[in-house]
């Protein structure tokens, strides 16, 4: 059994490998690929210097002007969780933030909360960078920025921007962000001296001016006139002035996305994060149990519905009940699940339109269910329903079309189990015996026709779950059918991704499991 | 003892006359379509299928008959569009095919596609070639009178008629052959008729209602309209303030959407999505299956093994999460969704061609047609697939419910089809998004989705029925 499970774990990794595959070369060959997300704002984002940044994070993240199956072999090594270290992941533990915010907020440098963060990523960067120790590394920070000079200003200014996400952030705002982490010394000194920091000044904040610029007049002799004119030049091109500066120090640029191949480690899969800066792995841990909430309420009245549906069917095969059940079921089957949805909100939900109004139409759970106790009581003000019924409250109308269904296939499963196992020797022998037909029927033939609805869980789970995305659309709970859902709107590459691999996942073990149960409840099945 | 003829004679003509012996696909069906559910089911799909090539004739902005100053046209026979006219030619190539006796099916399909095919190329080619012509230079000879054109009209119905002449050569000793030459010459007709029909204008541009306009102004004289007098595209701008989310009225029986469209045409017009995307999709879906089923279960050993990682790997996500994915992420448009719909479909078909094939491919008969030498090809096709395709069929039943109700799904979603192709999913979706409170949005699609998911189920399940052993007449 042992080495059954063994094997199926390693027949896993193919599998999900080629789920990686797929689901990675979907987005990357889609028009505008990874980048596409920008031009779902409305092209708000298209272009100025915001978007130039978020681009350029998108470049870094993805690794895009690399080929595509360096791009895939990044993007695995970020979600997988064996792998590789890139240089700029290394993040400081919370210890180490602690004592280099520590270093760092010693007197007189650096005085305000806002200023500390910075250059606490700033010394994050610089050690993933040189692999030097944090500590080291802020205490050089303290000794560069305390120490008036041009070349240590321009140093911190590269370092600084290399510590920003990307290697376009405004010089205005670093400029700034130097000035207030210098000592005041330093920056009087900086000032006098006409440093610069990529040709603005150091203490005083310019409204950058991309693009274009006007450079110094120019003048020309003709035949005894002097002509003066300003002539509109590019500026010099922000990255190449600071690769010249990086070089300089001695650090590769990208050397940030350098991988460390010698040493293999098991880590945090890192799903990426939203747009909207939000951790993938964070949104799908919440989504996920409302998602499972809804089925694994749904799936114990599906069993009891089918398992009657199906053993009376079969009872009365070939009667007014059988045919009665399975055309009921076929047609509750081809029912699409939208159409229920919106017509029970219309009858029984819908506060706009006549409507009874019985149940919520929208989300999990009421806006002062927070305030409510678990179990219903009553108070002065009557009844309480209490957090557990309020949820189920909620709950009534999605689990009521995750449910009606569910049941046809599997009721059309017990029954022919239950007709197989009526023609059966032992059922012959025990009729032969005298026993009742209500004993024949639920405790012999029953018991023995359950085995087939083991392997409809994992069958039913994963078909649930795709349904879901259709119920929690209309319900409006943020369940992971939702998630994905948003996330196709908003043209999330992250988030869809992380969805859809976390389903995929949830799909394979569903089928690993059932297998497992399989073998535990029949013993005639041995996978070895 | 009659007319000098010996018994043998005698007896090999009843042999000869005996009904051929049907194959057990062909019973299969026969069973199937004798149980009452597939009765109801087939006639809904009949009814769609009607419903889908008469659209234009019974919803329409262009009126039968239009009476101006005396001077009477036809608008609605010359606004139909080439898709108007190929369904037409396919329903009626079909009926054709049906009614011809003697011949196999595949040679049936062969008509039907021949038919449908010249329709469709006549139509598509020779408005290019036309255009062509006319750009070439509108005072030369060549281009003006649209000899290109001609090239064109002419092209289609004589490919068509080359391609015939494969079936020909293969029928030709048989008695069918007057029939064929009809058909030739019919074919031959259609596609000359067709190829050279004067190309309705874009029916983005065409204004709707300037009828209704004119009927207002009393300038017509008299006119004819469709029973539902609204097309699809129609959006009855004249009207505007008073159009949208209208509940039904006798002028519109099923109410109008929230653009002003009237609901019972696109409705109408729906039925075609619905049935192409069920038709092409499944297809697809069934192509790709039984061909990399049928690879592994013939070939067996590695192919198998890879074979089933890819199984693997496309039943492990969720086909509706890979579908708003895909959706998300590309253009949308009809033909993407069809495909998109038929790449990820295709697991179920392999793994029952699979089983299927490697169950056979160790009887006696496939070791005989080995061992008398049949290439792969002859052997898989001819032996292998004829002999394993039914419980396939079964599944291309569901299949066809699954395709429709994915794509109505994702009009639901919004991440279906654009707004100019109508379907019963996108209505759904207009009433969510106003509320939902517009039953006549929400009952009506509903249940045209509704009616043709259970009428492919319930085929389906008679077909599963007339399979099993247990349950079969």
């Amino acid at each position: 059994m042992l080495s059954y499970i063994f094997r199926r774990l390693l027949l896993m990794i193919p599998t999900l490998f080629g789920v990686t595959v797929l689901v990675f070369l979907v987005v990357a060959l889609s028009p505008g690929g990874f980048n596409s997300a920008k031009l779902t704002l409305g092209g708000g984002m298209t272009q100025g210097e915001d978007a130039r940044r978020q681009a350029k994070l998108w470049e870094r993240r993805y690794a895009l002007d690399r080929p595509l199956p360096v791009q895939y072999g990044r993007w695995l090594n970020r979600v997988s969780p064996v792998g590789f270290v890139m240089a700029g992941d290394t993040k400081l533990t919370a210890k180490q933030r602690d004592a280099v915010s520590l270093e760092l907020s010693d007197q007189p440098f650096v005085r305000r909360d806002a200023d500390l963060q910075p250059a606490v990523r700033l010394v994050e960067t610089i050690a993933a960078y040189r692999g030097d120790d944090p500590i080291e590394v802020a205490r050089i920070l303290k000794h560069e920025l305390a120490t008036p000079s041009v070349e240590g200003t321009l140093r911190l200014a590269a370092l600084m921007d290399v510590a920003e996400e990307d290697f376009t952030a405004g010089t205005d705002a670093l400029a700034t962000a130097l000035g207030r982490l210098m000592n005041p010394k330093a920056r009087a000194l900086a000032d006098r001296r006409g440093a610069t920091v990529f040709g603005r000044p150091v203490s005083v904040p310019v409204k950058p001016q991309p693009g274009w610029s006007q450079a110094d007049p120019r003048t020309f002799d003709f035949m005894g006139f002097s002509f003066s004119f300003r002539v509109l030049q590019r500026e010099p091109s922000l990255a190449d002035a600071q690769s010249r500066v990086l070089s300089e120090l001695g650090i590769e640029v990208g050397g940030r996305d350098r991988i460390d191949f010698a040493s293999p480690k098991i880590k945090a899969p890192d799903l990426g994060d939203s747009q909207r800066g939000r951790e993938v792995s964070d949104l799908i841990l919440e989504a996920l149990p409302v998602t499972l909430l809804i089925n694994l309420t749904a799936i114990p009245i599906i069993y009891t519905l089918s398992i009657f549906m199906g053993v009376y069917a079969a009872k009365y095969r070939g009667t007014v009940v059988d045919w009665g059940v399975g055309a009921a079921t076929v047609g509750l089957w081809s029912m699409p699940v939208m159409w229920v949805g919106m017509m029970l909100i219309a009858w029984f939900a819908s506060a706009e339109y006549p409507s009874l109004q019985w149940f919520p139409s929208n989300g999990l759970h009421d806006l002062q269910a927070d305030r409510m106790a678990f179990l219903p009581s009553w108070n002065d003000e009557g009844f309480q329903r209490g957090y557990m019924l309020d949820t189920m409250w909620h709950l009534a109308l999605p689990v009521l079309c995750t449910v009606y269904g569910g049941f046809a296939v599997m009721s059309k499963v017990m029954r022919g189990a239950v007709l197989e196992a009526e023609s059966a020797d032992y059922i012959r022998t025990a009729r032969a015996k005298g026993l009742s037909e209500r004993v024949i029927l639920w405790r012999h033939s029953f018991r023995n026709s359950l085995l087939p609805l083991i392997t409809m869980i994992s069958g039913i789970l994963p078909a649930m779950f795709a349904g879901s995305v259709i119920i929690e659309v209309i319900f409006g709970l943020n369940g992971m059918g939702k998630l994905g859902f948003d996330a196709a709107f908003q043209k999330d590459p992250d988030v869809l991704m992380g969805v859809v691999l976390i389903a995929s996942l949830l799909k394979l073990s569903a089928e690993l499991i059932r297998d497992i149960c399989y073998a535990i409840a029949d013993p005639r099945v041995s996978y070895d | 003892m009659t007319d000098g003829q010996t018994p043998e004679i005698q007896l090999s003509r009843k042999v000869a006359r005996r009904a051929k012996p049907t194959s057990w696909v062909a019973r299969i069906v026969l069973d199937t379509a004798g149980r009452t559910g597939a009765k109801l089911g087939l006639a809904w799909v009949v009814t769609m299928i009607c419903m889908a090539v008469f659209a234009p004739f019974i919803a329409n902005s262009h009126p039968y008959r239009w009476v101006v100053d005396g001077k009477v046209s036809y608008p609605l026979f010359t606004h139909l569009s080439w898709q108007d006219l190929s369904l037409l030619v396919m329903l009626l190539s079909g009926l054709v095919a049906l009614l011809i006796r003697g011949l196999a099916f595949g040679k049936k399909m062969v008509i039907f596609v021949w038919l449908t095919g010249t329709a469709v190329f006549a139509q598509t080619i020779a408005p290019t070639l036309r255009l062509v012509g006319q750009l070439s230079g509108p005072d030369s000879v060549a281009g003006s009178d649209g000899s290109l054109a001609i090239t064109g009209a002419l092209l289609a119905p004589l490919l068509s008629f080359i391609a015939l002449g494969y079936v020909f050569y293969r029928l030709i000793r048989r008695q069918a052959w007057p029939w064929l030459g009809g058909l030739a010459l019919g074919g031959l007709i259609l596609g000359l008729t067709l190829g050279f029909r004067d190309q309705p204008p874009d029916p983005d541009s065409v204004i709707y209602s300037q009828y209704r306009e004119a009927l207002a102004a009393e300038t017509a004289d008299s006119a004819v309209f469709a029973p539902i007098a609204y097309s699809p595209g129609d959006f009855q701008r004249d009207n505007i303030a008073y159009a949208m989310l209208q509940p039904p009225t006798w002028d519109h029986p099923m109410g109008t959407s929230a653009e002003g469209a009237d609901v019972a045409s696109r409705m109408l017009y729906a039925t075609r999505v619905a049935l192409i995307i069920g038709f092409i999709a499944t297809g697809i879906a069934l192509v790709i299956g039984v061909i990399i089923g049928g690879m592994m279960g013939y070939f067996s050993g590695i192919i198998d093994l890879l074979g089933m990682r890819l199984v693997e790997i496309f039943s492990a996500i969720p086909v509706i999460f890979l579908l708003i994915l895909i959706c998300a992420v590309y253009e949308r448009n009809i033909y993407l969704m069809m495909i998109v719909i038929g790449l990820t479909g295709w697991v179920g078909y392999a793994i029952f061609i699979r089983a299927e094939f490697l169950k056979l491919r160790s009887m006696d008969y496939v070791m005989a047609a080995r061992a008398a030498g049949t290439p792969i090809a002859g052997i898989l096709f001819r032996h292998l697939l004829p002999n394993g395709v039914a419980p396939v069929l079964v599944l291309a039943s569901f299949g066809f419910a699954s395709a429709i109700l994915f794509e109505s799904s994702l009009s639901f979603l919004g991440l279906g089809l654009p707004p100019q192709d109508p379907s019963w999913g996108q209505l759904l979706q207009e009433a969510r998004a106003n509320g939902g409170g517009q039953w006549w949005l929400v009952l009506y699609p509903g249940l045209a989705i509704f009616l043709t998911v259970f009428a492919y189920n319930l085929i389906g399940e008679a077909m599963r029925d007339a399979l099993d052993p247990r349950t079969a007449k």
